[in-house]
């Protein structure tokens, strides 16, 4: 299904106050792949984000979304297909319970009652927390917020996820949990992250951003084999591929 | 525990209480907002030194309280808290007016006295009414119906979001006020001026945050208008608690008190 490809074209954003934040980005994504953005703090991974669904519009170039440009005229449209989820639940969980959290989205987009509800239901199944439909929002617990956050987006049937820092502030538990629902989406997904050893599992493919540029895009796994670029932009091979302190102290002594 | 957080915890506990499902938690937002609103004007609209007739009053409150089975103290506690408001509002009315109005057996009671024993009971009155619209609606229910009652939109939505996001609020506050606390060492941080920067520190992360939720909404697509799957449902209930206890308010606001008292002595005399 080529006409879900996302394309950045000479993309290039720059703040009120003139300072650059996205220079010259470039990349092409199809249908299904499961993309990483990393990047030291501040390198442009939520900015760039921001530009997949027209939060922010490019101050040059373009950002396409199934050969549609992303512009305002376009923006009801574009919105449909690329959902967001946000870091902070809490920003996304606004309304009075879970399940008229996750239909507002459908709500908005003019669908019938009955169809609202079944595609709340669905969403809300999918996550795994159907049970907690008739609960208000900020008396869940960080992990269940989260996952409800992307059942707010997976009600529009988008067919992009974007997602910024899915698994921060999570315990070991309901991170787990995250990898394995974000492993089961068949959506095009891109996620901005600083936990590598979560993208090393759910993506193929990584795009490294520093300073506003693309600077390396290629696998996930040749990415993070080469600790010179991971170094050169403040990052580090993820744990799970780092040599474990303790048994490698065991081989010196043995 | 610190004072917000237990304000934190008095909110979620109103919030919980609406949750249930009584007679009353189930009739429809609106009549409990229009009769809410009538008993309001009814309680305000009588003569500052007319005691007696606010006596009967104290039935729509009672049968609130009983027919949504709200526990009696908590409600007290409530009162109790609020009340400071209205004491100091009334407290000035005994040393202005000090004309004797009536005699209590021997002792002389001034005009004074009487209205600020009116103020009193006329805040308990209209306060436990809307804590108990509160208790048995919940804030969400009430914007809804407010809404639905024709109030323009923009002051609903802020209501809502305001009790959505107190929550939120106080915690980030307790948060702040905590981290001054750990670096302050028994003394009040500095003062007015480490105050002043929390608050501002405070209001810039609650503007940054209604930015992002701002965003967050446009990207489900909201253009304005809240929608809602739940729909409210005016039925025979509903006019029947709503016009009943508008004949009751009626009643009882043009006489009704001493109309059933001078029956009740002319059924003694015969």
């Amino acid at each position: 299904m080529s006409h879900h490809i996302i394309e950045a074209d000479n993309l290039s954003y720059h703040y009120p106050d003139k300072t650059d934040a996205l220079d010259g980005i470039n990349f092409s994504i199809t249908h299904g792949e499961s993309v990483a953005l990393i990047g030291e703090n501040g390198a442009g991974k939520s900015t760039l984000l921001m530009h997949l669904n027209g939060s922010l519009l490019a101050s040059s170039g373009e950002m396409r979304i199934g050969h549609i440009p992303v512009t305002k005229r376009t923006l009801a449209h574009i919105r449909q297909s690329v959902g967001m989820v946000f870091q902070d639940s809490d920003d996304q969980l606004f309304m009075a319970t879970v399940f008229d959290d996750v239909a507002f989205g459908p709500l908005n987009m003019g669908l019938a009652e009955a169809e609202v509800k079944r595609r709340a239901e669905a969403a809300l199944a999918t996550v795994g927390l159907l049970k907690l439909k008739d609960r208000r929002p900020y008396h869940l617990s960080g992990g269940e917020k989260r996952r409800i956050a992307i059942a707010t987006v997976l009600a529009m049937e988008p067919n992009v996820l974007a997602m910024d820092e899915p698994s921060s502030g999570l315990d070991p538990k309901a991170r787990r949990m995250l990898i394995k629902l974000l492993k089961s989406f068949k959506h095009t997904r891109i996620i901005a992250s600083h936990d590598l050893d979560m993208i090393a599992e759910v993506c193929e493919r990584t795009l490294v951003i520093f300073a506003g540029k693309v600077v390396a895009d290629d696998t996930t796994e040749k990415i993070f084999a080469d600790h010179e670029l991971l170094k050169r932009c403040s990052l580090e091979p993820p744990l799970s591929m780092q040599s474990c302190p303790v048994c490698s102290m065991l081989n010196k002594k043995g | 525990m610190s004072k917000l957080s237990e304000i934190f915890i008095d909110i979620s506990d109103m919030e919980k209480m609406a949750g249930r499902s009584s007679l009353v938690h189930r009739l429809d937002p609106r009549c409990k907002l229009l009769v809410t609103l009538l008993f309001t004007i009814t309680v305000v609209s009588f003569n500052r030194y007319d005691l007696m007739a606010l006596i009967p009053c104290f039935t729509y409150p009672l049968f609130l309280l009983i027919a949504a089975e709200i526990p009696f103290t908590y409600l007290m506690k409530k009162l109790v808290l609020a009340s400071i408001f209205a004491l100091m509002l009334g407290i000035v009315n005994p040393f202005f007016d000090r004309e004797t109005m009536l005699y209590l057996g021997s002792v002389p009671i001034s005009g004074g006295w009487v209205s600020f024993i009116s103020i009193m009971l006329r805040f308990a009155l209209t306060a436990s009414a809307a804590l108990l619209l509160l208790t048995t609606t919940g804030m969400y229910n009430i914007s809804r119906g407010l809404e639905k009652l024709g109030v323009p939109q923009v002051f609903v939505m802020q209501l809502f979001f305001l009790s959505r996001y107190l929550f939120l609020l106080t915690d980030e506050a307790s948060r702040l006020v905590r981290a001054r606390a750990a670096r302050s060492f028994g003394q009040r941080g500095l003062g007015l001026n480490s105050l002043s920067h929390l608050l501002s520190t405070l209001f810039m992360r609650s503007f940054d945050r209604a930015e992002n939720i701002y965003i967050a909404m446009r990207c489900r697509g909201f253009n304005g208008r809240m929608r809602s799957v739940t729909k409210f449902r005016w039925g025979g209930a509903e006019t029947i608690f709503t016009v009943s206890w508008i004949v009751f308010f009626i009643f009882f606001r043009f006489n009704g008190l001493s109309y059933v008292i001078s029956l009740y002595h002319q059924l003694n005399i015969y």
